[in-house]
């Protein structure tokens, strides 16, 4: 079952389109990681999930149901962070907590619960405007924790944590679908860091969804072989003639690139054939990271393609 | 839906802690109070030679009424819509599982009870003021029956445009000054064109007309005006704010 469905919703601001016909969704239990870099309409992605923006065009599902006739009730079942978190600064931790748990009728109890997940219970009492910049995110995740929702809707969780608040969030994050059965939906732009959570992942282009696969597939596809041979260029040579991206590298190795774990037994058996004697093989699979660079650059070839020719 | 109003209402009142509403809800009547008070010091006891402390009340109810109370208003209906400006609040409150009207209803009401718990200070610093200076050797009639209770429930009724008017304009507007700027405007204004006959085209004349115009049809008319466009104003609002999206 799918907890938040995406079905060609556009958006625009002024005839401008920041979301382009996007479809994406999330299943029930996931981690799912929703990638792009800044501008590219994440952040005006979460804000339609979450009722704060209309679309323009499309449908949006949440909980299996419309959008538009769920919310914006079923909030009640959604803890969120949106951009910078909206924090009270005059107010007290426990008091700012206190304003979710009475509007989504959640006992008075949890708030510790929730201060005590994020380590924050000594700070209760404390005014938030005192708090250092991972506190204030530290809080806004408690208050999206209150009320243990169904879905977590996460912008940015990890932004001004230190390394030790963004291990704990990490770790927080991945371990609640099989501890409570909650779906977490985190965007942001710090791969590195959502691909050690996530096990879903969609990446956003220029307002358009330009992949989504779960984390296993995608970075299990392609990836770079690299080859110790004592026949470098003749083994260049014929693997080029068989359309592999073949490179040598200082040490006198063949890179293969863009390769999947298939495709590599192919190569074993073209040097074979030949009589091209290698002593080691290793396949790299492409990181988070690199897979993103590597589809947004494709996206970015393809869009100067077109612009050229239409000119 | 009324424990919903209930819950909203306390956590209005949660935000307004230390944001000085209070204290600016007793320094307003405070300094209308301590006005008249040095009056009556400053002239050694003439202003009440004649009628005794109904004239001290006159005076303190026209301070309040053509001065102080519209500035309190803009005051008020700024500081509650201005924490959520502040705070990106209408992000946060974005995100909870109500709609928009049901939060703009409710600020609306705790800036008209705010008004209300001004004018009742107003009553009970006056009336304080009076007993001081009883104590101190000014002696007049004594007169608690004062007006101002009586026309109490008459400026609730015809303050309620410019509270809803404050209210919309404060909410809209991020920034404090322009609320705040047009209430001191409108106060201004509204002191000329109170004792003019076009007052009926000033809202912030309403609560002037419906208390200190001594005809009876003309009170009657600014009360009947002011509530039926102070709830025009309230529901028509919370009627478009709620298609409002959220971008702050």
């Amino acid at each position: 079952m799918s907890i938040i469905e995406f079905n060609k919703v556009t958006k625009s601001f002024n005839h401008h389109k920041v979301l382009n016909e996007a479809s994406f969704t999330v299943p029930q239990g996931s981690v799912f990681g929703f990638l792009g870099n800044n501008g590219e309409g994440k952040s005006t992605t979460v804000r339609l999930m979450l009722g704060l923006l209309k679309p323009s065009g499309g449908e949006i599902r949440l909980f299996n149901r419309s959008a538009s006739t769920v919310l914006p009730r079923c909030l009640n079942n959604i803890g969120c962070i949106v951009d910078a978190p909206a924090l009270y600064q005059h107010l007290t931790a426990s008091e700012y907590l206190s304003l979710s748990q009475r509007i989504k009728n959640i006992p008075k109890n949890d708030i510790d619960r929730v201060l005590n997940i994020v380590e924050m219970l000594p700070s209760k009492n404390g005014v938030i405007a005192q708090f250092s910049l991972g506190m204030k995110q530290r809080l806004a995740i408690a208050n999206a924790l209150l009320g243990a929702p169904d879905l977590l809707v996460l912008d940015e969780p990890t932004n001004g944590l230190d390394p030790q608040g963004m291990l704990d969030i990490r770790e927080l994050l991945r371990r609640l679908p099989e501890k409570t059965g909650c779906t977490v939906f985190v965007s942001s732009h710090l791969l590195n860091e959502v691909e050690r959570m996530v096990s879903h992942v969609a990446i956003i282009n220029r307002g358009e969804i330009v992949l989504q696969d779960t984390l296993r597939n995608l970075v299990k596809a392609e990836g770079k072989l690299t080859v110790s041979c004592l026949e470098t260029s003749n083994a260049l040579a014929l693997l080029s003639a068989a359309n592999f991206q073949c490179s040598s590298n200082v040490s006198g190795e063949l890179i293969v690139s863009d390769i999947t774990q298939t495709q590599c037994t192919q190569v074993h058996h073209i040097l074979s054939k030949h009589h091209i004697d290698f002593w080691q093989s290793n396949f790299d699979q492409l990181s988070l990271e690199e897979t993103f660079m590597k589809i947004c650059s494709k996206q970015e070839n393809v869009s100067s393609l077109i612009k050229k020719r239409v000119a | 839906m009324i424990s919903l109003f209930i819950n909203l209402f306390a956590i209005e009142l949660t935000k307004l802690k230390r944001s000085q509403a209070l204290l600016m809800t007793l320094l307003c009547p405070l300094s209308v109070v301590g006005l008249q008070f040095l009056m009556v010091v400053e002239g050694s006891g003439e202003l009440i030679s004649d009628k005794g402390w109904d004239s001290y009340w006159y005076g303190a109810i026209s301070l309040w009424y053509m001065l102080m109370l519209p500035l309190y208003v803009a005051l008020i209906t700024s500081l509650v819509n201005g924490i959520e400006h502040k705070h990106n609040g209408w992000r946060f409150m974005a995100t909870m599982p109500i709609q928009q009207w049901q939060i703009f209803v409710v600020k609306g009401l705790i800036s008209w009870l705010f008004v209300l718990l001004a004018s009742l200070l107003m009553y009970l610093l006056t009336s304080a003021s009076i007993i001081l200076m009883m104590l101190i050797g000014y002696d007049a009639e004594v007169s608690f029956t004062s007006p101002f209770l009586l026309h109490l429930a008459k400026v609730m009724v015809a303050a309620l445009p410019i509270i809803m008017m404050g209210h919309v304009i404060s909410w809209r507007i991020k920034n404090i000054i322009f609320p705040l700027a047009i209430g001191v405007i409108m106060t201004i204004i509204a002191t000329t064109v109170a004792r003019s006959k076009y007052w009926i085209y000033d809202p912030w004349t309403y609560h002037l007309a419906a208390t200190l115009n001594p005809k009876a049809e003309v009170n009657i008319q600014a009360i009947a005006l002011g509530g039926a466009l102070g709830l025009i104003i309230f529901v028509l609002s919370a009627w478009l704010l709620n298609k409002r999206e959220v971008y702050s």
